[in-house]
């Protein structure tokens, strides 16, 4: 073996090792970090604006329950340094939405899945846990009621409480092969249930003078789907804001994909933290029911808008996904090629138009 | 459905198919090969054979694990050398080990502590690594890929069976779709974005 290739294996076992290292050290302190560990939004100001379990990075952005746009800029510890952008204007549904109630429940019409990445997720106050080990966390039964609830309005819904445990790295890995499993059913709509880790205040709130968590949305930024879910997350939470004031936390746009990349409409909501009661975040399940139809276009009166407004945020998608195409495509070209103008030529060879590229290798 | 969204739906998988296939026909396929290859994948994610039934079931995803691992014996068949064979499967087990090494640093969850990339992604770019750095091989990286994180879903397996835990387990179970294929293309595309760069810098690179 030469001195070239003992260096690569040389570097490949000091990567391996260095990986393995540091995650038997970070290990032990991301448990500790579960348990107790939230961080505080802070303005600029000085104003608290929410806390959350969630690590943030510079360019997060957190549109807080008022529609107060903020972002990221540093963290510092257990605070995370915000600054405001602007207010944001959520879509004004009240007309239609007004339509909704006065049909009847049976209006709605459309399929629902959900799933639950993290089925361990668990409610201290109700099971003196976080997490069950079994794989039979609490989470499942805010699922469940949510949808039942949904059914009662109509809908049909296709729960699946397919284990993803241990609650590690590779659980969104697998809980993507559940979420494809459930777009075979052609939902309109794909939600993946969680609860968050914070105080239980962030989370308190009484809606029609019932006791129930806040529910906070998720919207994953590392995907092609992302305009078209941030489109979606505001739309639900001005569809919940009207009829149901309180009831939304606020939207992370935050990195991640959250196995969003599989389609628009597919979002990751927080139902209360580990500090909150179970019953309560089957409250706000109760209430949340009702309102994804609107929010989703799945009634008469809200499918022409709904669909208007979230497929805008989908062409936007399109659109950058066409130009990032292009630009990566015409990279590639001027790498391998030197200059734009093979452009054509590869065009036409990557289309079968051009001599057989067949023989072409990697020629280890 | 919305036609944005429509729209948004069919350019995606029109480009993550279309890139596909042009991946895998670099790999000693032919145009015709990879066509099908990719088509077998798809019309593969529709069908799970149940392996085990018990608390913890085992199922196996024709598209996913089964379609992808049949091109990795491929690969490792028609590789030229044995020495070759040797590093594609080191680069497998060492992309194994490291994405284990990360699912236990990190659960990537919104209310925990994580990277600042996605899993998906970031499995996909370790193979792409260690795939070039063994064998600067588009070969390799898919191999790595696909063998490594299937090798990390046979360690989560083993778990569950052994601690008889109550879980569904699907090898490559969304298919298409799945982070062993997402894996293997995108490492292979990053092979191949790399090796052309190397050589362009070196002054090779009208020679793919």
């Amino acid at each position: 073996m030469n001195e070239c290739r003992w260096m690569q294996v040389i570097t490949l076992v000091i990567v391996l090792v260095t990986c393995l290292t540091i995650s038997i050290v970070e290990r032990s302190w991301a448990e500790e970090r579960s348990d107790l560990g939230y961080f505080t939004l802070i303005d600029e100001e000085g104003q608290m604006i929410t806390m959350t379990g969630r690590e943030l990075d510079p360019g997060d952005q957190y549109i807080a329950g008022d529609n107060r746009l903020f972002e990221v800029v540093g963290t510092e510890g257990d605070t995370v340094n915000v600054r405001f952008l602007e207010t944001v204007q959520l879509p004004e549904i009240t007309g239609e939405l007004l339509g909704a109630q006065v049909g009847a429940a049976s209006e709605s019409e459309g399929v629902v899945a959900i799933y639950h990445t993290h089925n361990a997720e668990s409610y201290v106050p109700s099971s003196g846990t976080e997490s069950k080990d079994d794989g039979r966390g609490d989470i499942l039964q805010v699922g469940r009621r949510l949808a039942s609830a949904m059914e009662d309005q109509g809908l049909t819904v296709h729960w699946s409480d397919n284990s993803h445990i241990p609650h590690d790295g590779q659980a969104y890995i697998r809980s993507r092969r559940t979420a494809t499993e459930l777009l075979q059913k052609n939902p309109d709509t794909l939600l993946d249930l969680h609860r968050d880790a914070t105080p239980p205040e962030v989370y308190e709130t009484e809606v029609e003078g019932v006791a129930m968590s806040k529910v906070r949305l998720v919207v994953g930024r590392q995907n092609q789907n992302r305009a078209a879910n941030l489109e979606y997350a505001k739309r639900i939470k001005a569809v919940a804001d009207d009829m149901y004031p309180g009831l939304v936390e606020g939207i992370f746009d935050a990195r991640g994909n959250y196995n969003q990349d599989l389609g628009p409409k597919t979002i990751l909501l927080e139902f209360g933290a580990h500090t909150t009661s179970l019953d309560e975040a089957e409250q706000a399940a109760e209430y949340f029911a009702k309102v994804i139809p609107a929010a989703a276009g799945l009634t008469a009166s809200t499918r022409d808008t709904a669909e208007r407004q979230i497929g805008g945020g989908a062409t936007r998608a399109m659109l950058w996904l066409i130009v990032v195409a292009v630009v990566l495509t015409a990279g590639f070209v001027l790498i391998n090629r030197g200059k734009i103008g093979s452009l054509a030529g590869f065009f036409r060879r990557e289309a079968g138009l051009g001599r057989d590229r067949d023989d072409e290798d990697d020629g280890v | 459905m919305p036609t944005g969204t429509a729209l948004l739906l069919i350019v995606a998988a029109l480009i993550y198919f279309g890139v596909g296939q042009r991946l895998l026909d670099r790999m000693r396929l032919t145009d015709t090969q990879a066509l099908i290859a990719i088509a077998l994948m798809i019309g593969g994610s529709f069908i799970t054979i149940p392996l085990y039934q018990g608390r913890t079931s085992v199922n196996l995803n024709l598209g996913g694990a089964l379609v992808p691992l049949a091109l990795v014996v491929y690969l490792l068949v028609k590789a030229d050398t044995a020495k070759e064979r040797v590093r594609s499967l080191v680069a497998a087990l060492i992309t194994g080990g490291i994405v284990y090494g990360i699912s236990q640093l990190t659960d990537f969850d919104p209310s925990s502590p994580s990277l600042f990339i996605d899993p998906l992604w970031l499995f996909s770019i370790v193979a792409g690594i260690v795939g070039y750095l063994s064998g600067r091989s588009r070969r390799a990286s898919f191999i790595a890929g696909v063998l490594g994180l299937l090798a990390v879903d046979l360690v989560h397996l083993a778990l569950a069976l052994g601690s008889n835990m109550a879980t569904r387990v699907v090898l490559g179970g969304a298919g298409v779709f799945d982070a062993t294929i997402v894996a293997g293309l995108i490492a292979t595309g990053l092979a191949e974005f790399v090796g052309e760069t190397r050589e362009r810098i070196e002054g090779g690179g009208e020679e793919a």
